[in-house]
Order: C-alpha cells, then sequence, then structure tokens
C-alpha cells in the first residue's frame, strides 16, 4: 500500500473488526465494555422507568412489599413461632436479612430471563450480549440502597446507636452484589439453553430463601449442622450484616470466607460462561 | 486506488434443521464415557456417536470485497441468505466458518426503530435508539435537533412514546436512523414500510446517503432499488454467492432465475382450458400459450417492459360457427382492463365446422406496461349480441423491469410508458422573458 497523506485513512486503520467463527474461551473485551456504557447507562434507565411507569407512590412501591413481608414474618416466626433472637426486635433480624436476599432474589430472576425479553435487541443490533444481565444488576441497586436506607432507619427508630462498624455493610453489600452477578449470569446463559431453567428458578429461589438466615437468626440452625449450613454463601453475607449493625456475636469468620470464595468462583465461572453461550444467542432466542 | 472497507472471507454460516435437542448435548459427554467404559475404548479415540443432526447451510463459502465509497446492492429470492450475511456482517450472529474484516465504523440498520420502548418518551427513547445503533451521547446532541425536526414531532417530545400515533411512531424511528453517520452503512429492506409520502421521504434521505460517497451494503428484493442506490450486486442463490458484478446484469441473471425457468432456457408456457361445464356451448378454448421474444424476435426466458409476445390461443367448434371474433384481455392484478386485443379489431372473423379447430397467433409489440403480474381473459362471440366462450383467467404472465433501460431511478406509477422523445432548450431566462413580451 503506498504512502497516503489522507489523515483519515489511518482512522480506518485502527478501526479494524475481525469476523471469526465461535472460539472457546474469549475472554470478556473490557475495552468494548467500556465503549459501550452509554449503551449500559440508557437500558438501566429503561428499566428503572418502566418499573415506575404511571406509578403514583412510585419509589415507595420498592420498599412496601418487603415492608409488608417483614411485619407478616415478625408475627409469624418472632410472636407466634417465638424464634429465639437474642435480645433484639425480630423486626431488625427480618429487615437485616432482608436487604441483601431481595437483592440476589430479584435481580436473579430477572437476569434469567432478561436475554429472552431482550431479544428484539440480540437479533437486531450488536453490542456486548454482557450488558443484558448486567443491566437488572444495576437497576436492582436503586431497590437495594432503598431497603438499605429503610433498615438503617428502623434500626435508630429500635434505639440501636450508629457505630463504625456499619461501614463493613458496604463490604457485605458489595460480596451480595458479586454473588448476585455469578449466579445471575450462569441463569442467563443457561436458560437461553434450556428453558426449563426459567421453570426452575422459583423453587431454587424459595428453597436457597429458606436454607439461609434471611428470615430467623444464624442461632436458630442447630450448632451440630453449622459446618454444613455455612457452606451456603449467604450464610457469610447475612451473618456479617448483622454483625455490623448489630454487633454482638464474633465476626463470622468461617463463612465470610466461603462466601468470598464461593461468590469469585461463580462470577469467573459465569463470565466464561456466558461468553461461550452469547455467540449462539441471537440464533437459538 | 480506493481503500479496502470490507472483506469476506469464505464466510459459512449453518444451522441444523429440527427439532434441536440441547438435552441431548448435555448427555452426551455422559453417554459416551459410559459407552467407553463398557467397550473399553480409549478416551483418546473420537466419540461414538456421529453427528447426525442435518445441517442446513444458510451461507457457504462467501467471498467478496468492497472498497471504500462502493455502494453494493444484495439481491436473491427468499432463503438466499441474504439475511443471514447482513447479521455476520453486522456481528449479530457469527460464521461458523471463514473471516471477514471491516475497516472502519460500522452501522447497521436491520429494522427501522430498534429499541424503542413505549413507556419511555421521545426524547429518551431517541437517545436510547441512537445509542443503541452505536452513536455516543456528543453525537446525538449535536443530531439531536435535526432528528426532532425530521421527524416533526417536537411538540410530544416529552410525551412516552405508547401515546402517539403510529404515523409519528415511523417517523421517529426512520428519523433516528436516517441520522446515523457510519462510514460503512448496512441497509436491510427497512425502506418498505409506511405509506406512499413517508417512503418517497426516507428514499430521498437514502438517495443522499448513498451519493454523499458513503460505503452502503443494501440488501432488497426490490430491482429498482438496487438499481437506484448501487453500482454493483451480489447475487445470493441457496446460500451461494451466484453472481458478483455491476447491478444492471445481475439483476438480468437474478430476474431470468426468478422466472422460474431452470438454466435460464426459454420456454413457452402453454395453459390447458378446461371444458369443464361446457358441453353446450358452440365452441370452447382449449389453450392459450404465451411466448416472450427478445430483440431480434428470439425466445426469452424473462418478458421485460419492451419487448414482444406471441400469445397463441387454440380454439374447438363444436358446433358450426360463423363469423366469430376472438378476443385477447389483459388486465392489472387491480382489475384494471388495459388491453384488448382482438381479430374484429383488424376487421377479421373466423369460421369453422363442427369439429374443426384453429390457432390464433397475436404477437404484441414494444409491450409497455409496467413491470408486475397481468391476468389474460379470453372471449369469443358474435358482437354484440352473442357469447360463445368466456374465460376470465386463462393465464398469468409477469412483466419485469428491463434493467437495461432505465434511466429513472423510481419505479414507474403509471400502468402504461408510451414511447416518447424528447429536447430540452436552454436559454437566459431573462432574455427569454423579454422575447415573449416584445
Amino acid at each position: 500500500m503506498k504512502f497516503s497523506p489522507d489523515l483519515t485513512n489511518k482512522s480506518h486503520e485502527s478501526k479494524v473488526i475481525h469476523i471469526r467463527p465461535p472460539q472457546a474461551w474469549t475472554p470478556i473485551n473490557v475495552v468494548e465494555l467500556w465503549q459501550h456504557r452509554n449503551l449500559l447507562f440508557y437500558l438501566v434507565l429503561r428499566d428503572i422507568r418502566i418499573v415506575f411507569a404511571g406509578t403514583r407512590l412510585g419509589i415507595l412501591w420498592v420498599v412496601l412489599p418487603p415492608l409488608a413481608t417483614a411485619t407478616v414474618m415478625t408475627v409469624m416466626l418472632g410472636f407466634l413461632a417465638k424464634v429465639p433472637s437474642h435480645e433484639l426486635p425480630y423486626s431488625l433480624i427480618v429487615l437485616s436479612g432482608m436487604v441483601p436476599w431481595l437483592y440476589f432474589n430479584n435481580v436473579v430472576s430477572k437476569a434469567t430471563f432478561s436475554m429472552a425479553a431482550n431479544a428484539y435487541l440480540l437479533s437486531k443490533v450488536y453490542f456486548p450480549r454482557l450488558i443484558i444481565p448486567i443491566v437488572p444488576m444495576l437497576a436492582g441497586l436503586i431497590d437495594l440502597f432503598s431497603l438499605l436506607g429503610v433498615l438503617l432507619v428502623a434500626t435508630l427508630l429500635f434505639g440501636l446507636m450508629p457505630h463504625i462498624s456499619w461501614l463493613f455493610i458496604i463490604v457485605s453489600l458489595i460480596l451480595a452484589i458479586f454473588l448476585t452477578m455469578g449466579v445471575g449470569l450462569w441463569f442467563s446463559a443457561l436458560n437461553v439453553k434450556y428453558s426449563d431453567i426459567g421453570k426452575l428458578l422459583p423453587i431454587l429461589l424459595q428453597l436457597m430463601a429458606y436454607a439461609s438466615p434471611v428470615f430467623y437468626p444464624h442461632s436458630f440452625v442447630p450448632a451440630k449442622w453449622y459446618w454444613l449450613y455455612d457452606l451456603n454463601p449467604f450464610v457469610g453475607i447475612i451473618e456479617s450484616v448483622r454483625w455490623a449493625l448489630f454487633g454482638g456475636n464474633p465476626f463470622p469468620m468461617y463463612s465470610f470466607i466461603v462466601s468470598v470464595i464461593t461468590a469469585s468462583v461463580i462470577t469467573l465461572s459465569g463470565i466464561f460462561f456466558f461468553r461461550s453461550v452469547e455467540d449462539t444467542a441471537a440464533d437459538i432466542i | 486506488m480506493s481503500k479496502l472497507a470490507l472483506r469476506v472471507d469464505q464466510i459459512s454460516k449453518s444451522y441444523q434443521i429440527g427439532k434441536s435437542d440441547p438435552y441431548a448435548k448435555m448427555r452426551k459427554p455422559f453417554v459416551d464415557l459410559a459407552k467407553r467404559v463398557i467397550y473399553g475404548r480409549s478416551p483418546l479415540l473420537p466419540s461414538y456417536e456421529k453427528n447426525n443432526e442435518s445441517l442446513f447451510w444458510a451461507l457457504k463459502d462467501i467471498s467478496f470485497e468492497v472498497k471504500h465509497g462502493e455502494t453494493v446492492g444484495i439481491i436473491g429470492s427468499n432463503g438466499a441468505g441474504k439475511s443471514t450475511l447482513l447479521k455476520i456482517l453486522s456481528r449479530i450472529t457469527k460464521p461458523t466458518s471463514g473471516y471477514a474484516e471491516i475497516h472502519g465504523r460500522l452501522g447497521s440498520l436491520l429494522e427501522v426503530g430498534t429499541g424503542f420502548h413505549p413507556e419511555l418518551t421521545g426524547r429518551e427513547n431517541i437517545y436510547l435508539n441512537a445509542t443503541i445503533l452505536g452513536l455516543d451521547r456528543r453525537e446525538i446532541a449535536r443530531r439531536f435537533d435535526e432528528i426532532v425536526a425530521f421527524a416533526e414531532i417536537d411538540q410530544f417530545l416529552d410525551t412516552p412514546v405508547k401515546f402517539y400515533s403510529s404515523g409519528m411512531h415511523m417517523r421517529l424511528a426512520f428519523s433516528v436512523s436516517a441520522h446515523l453517520d457510519p462510514e460503512i452503512l448496512i441497509l436491510d429492506e427497512v425502506l418498505a414500510v409506511g405509506d406512499a409520502a413517508f417512503q418517497k421521504k426516507c428514499m430521498g434521505k437514502m438517495e443522499g446517503v448513498a451519493k454523499e460517497g458513503r460505503t452502503v451494503l443494501l440488501v432488497s428484493h426490490n430491482i429498482a432499488s438496487i438499481l437506484s442506490f448501487c453500482d454493483r450486486c451480489l447475487l445470493l442463490n441457496k446460500g451461494r454467492l451466484a453472481a458478483d458484478g455491476d447491478a444492471v446484469s445481475v439483476a438480468e441473471i437474478y430476474q431470468e432465475g426468478q422466472s422460474g425457468v431452470a438454466d435460464s432456457d426459454p420456454k413457452v408456457n402453454e395453459m390447458i382450458i378446461s371444458a369443464e361445464n361446457k358441453k353446450n356451448q358452440k365452441a370452447i378454448f382449449r389453450s392459450i400459450a404465451l411466448a416472450p421474444l427478445g430483440r431480434h424476435g428470439e425466445l426469452v426466458a424473462v418478458l421485460r417492459v419492451g419487448c414482444d409476445m406471441e400469445i397463441m390461443v387454440s380454439i374447438e367448434a363444436i358446433k358450426p360457427i360463423v363469423e366469430v371474433s376472438v378476443i385477447v384481455s389483459i388486465f392489472e392484478a387491480t382489475g384494471n382492463r388495459v388491453i384488448d386485443i382482438g381479430t374484429a379489431l383488424k376487421g377479421d372473423y373466423l369460421t369453422l365446422g363442427s369439429g374443426e379447430e384453429a390457432q390464433i397467433h397475436f404477437t404484441l409489440h414494444n409491450i409497455l406496461l409496467k413491470p408486475g403480474t397481468y391476468r389474460v381473459s379470453l372471449w369469443m362471440g358474435r358482437p354484440p349480441t352473442e357469447d360463445i366462450d368466456v374465460v376470465t383467467k386463462a393465464t398469468e404472465f409477469n412483466i419485469e423491469m428491463d434493467p437495461r433501460r432505465i434511466k429513472y431511478p423510481h419505479q414507474y406509477l403509471s400502468v402504461y410508458q408510451c414511447e416518447f422523445t424528447h429536447s430540452i432548450i436552454t436559454g437566459n431566462a431573462s432574455k427569454n422573458a423579454d422575447s415573449v413580451l416584445n
């Protein structure tokens, strides 16, 4: 090729798009994801706007259903079943469990069906497909932080004083977000290939809710089963939130480390599994 | 020498036909392992399971290059692989094998209004849609006013799109798409939407884009739009590249393939006319045959505008008929009667004895009907008093546009295009005005 003084040619050279057959184990193209951040932003905005479109109470609808659930659980387990709560108001136990749990529950549900719900985009334009399951993770943060606000207000109302350890909640929630992302990626990719996953999901989430200390304190589980129970990555997340807010028990080190390891493994493997499915997604959906 | 915009090297894409069973794939490694254990086969040897699922090749070994500034049409009948090719080039799906590279910023428009959400306002949808199509926030802001003005929706900018009329929705969607500004533009038949006025506006905009020297790939069934936008054309047939060349000659090859004649072998199209329920008639039409003729009177495969056509009608008299006229009428698809030819028009009448047969040949010269499908009906009788036989739908024929004769890119609106000559006289306007006044 001859030397060309035309500067525009340089810009052509720098942007060559290569189209190749699907390859196994493609790494994530972080640069490309960053280039599509605006798309991510508008899709998140779209999801948030759709939830509140046409409602009078708007963001109140984020906190009302969990407050109702929390009330029911407090009456059922705290007052009727008399589950011991170690001097703490039972409603605080339930609320603190529900903050990370509801985020996980809602986002994983949405992420699982996200590819099918956005099929009209996937079959018409190119963008990094990873954006699609990430959208509900970001949109769900609104709910997560609103509910966290409610929890903090409730804690203050019940007479507990703010403490430096409250800051640790951020760490716990980041862990919850990563775990949610990993599981969300796995299920969204699985649901593209196997539609039965979508039907199975509500059952799995329900089982998971009762296998985690969401509606009851960790101490409610017999101590001889801790070794097994603590393998659930949600134990470490919820218990560390309760430790940060209410103090009392020693920091749940064992279950927290389990959570960190599980979240990392699931997230990393989730990204790769998603990548292996995304190439064919437009053909299958 | 202009630079390469696009290089496609032996791209193939296959799909599985029939019911795909994803669970079979999941089972396969376990079944395979079990069989290896049972039969004592080394795990290094290839799998027992044969891949007996049938594959459908939507594209097979497609290779071509496009230079910057070229406008290339991609044509082919349904299922030829046009959309699959566009989907691969716009990276929506990946090829099964092969390689392609794209130099420069690519914008693909496979649908108007991708990602429009009814709950979002017009403004939000402009941003969302433009972002989906690959513009960044600054570029959208720069074009925002233009997009709104083109769509004529400024009053309703902050109204959710679900309250828009379908026309407003369409205008907004096209407006966003039309203000994309990529170096390489890939278009599917997005123009075939909306009413005539809207299509005209879109066509004008598209023509502008094509003439700005941008690289354009346009997929269409419509030879007229290919010929008006594209210099070059690719013809796909059953997933293979059947032709690649200048738009006119590829369009001709496509028309010949479309006429349903294998190997573009010209033949006379003969229809036998059913004689049911015609026992009591004096005479009946037996058959009709159409033969498109080329410039030198030779039989051709495709009837194009400006061709000749021979019509042969056979008649059988059951009882004697005297001084009978035979009329062939040609109708548009919409039902308008456009041409009548008949023996009586030339002062010729037919007399047959009982059991006798006759063949009447008509040759239509220089048929300048607009491209489309036409119905042929037959009438025989003694005007105006007696009908002997009437066949309302004897046969049908298609007239294709003649790619070599088109100087004006848009499709004909009139049914009939007469031959005409013209001249243009130019001069100084004020001087002419003076001469008129004086």
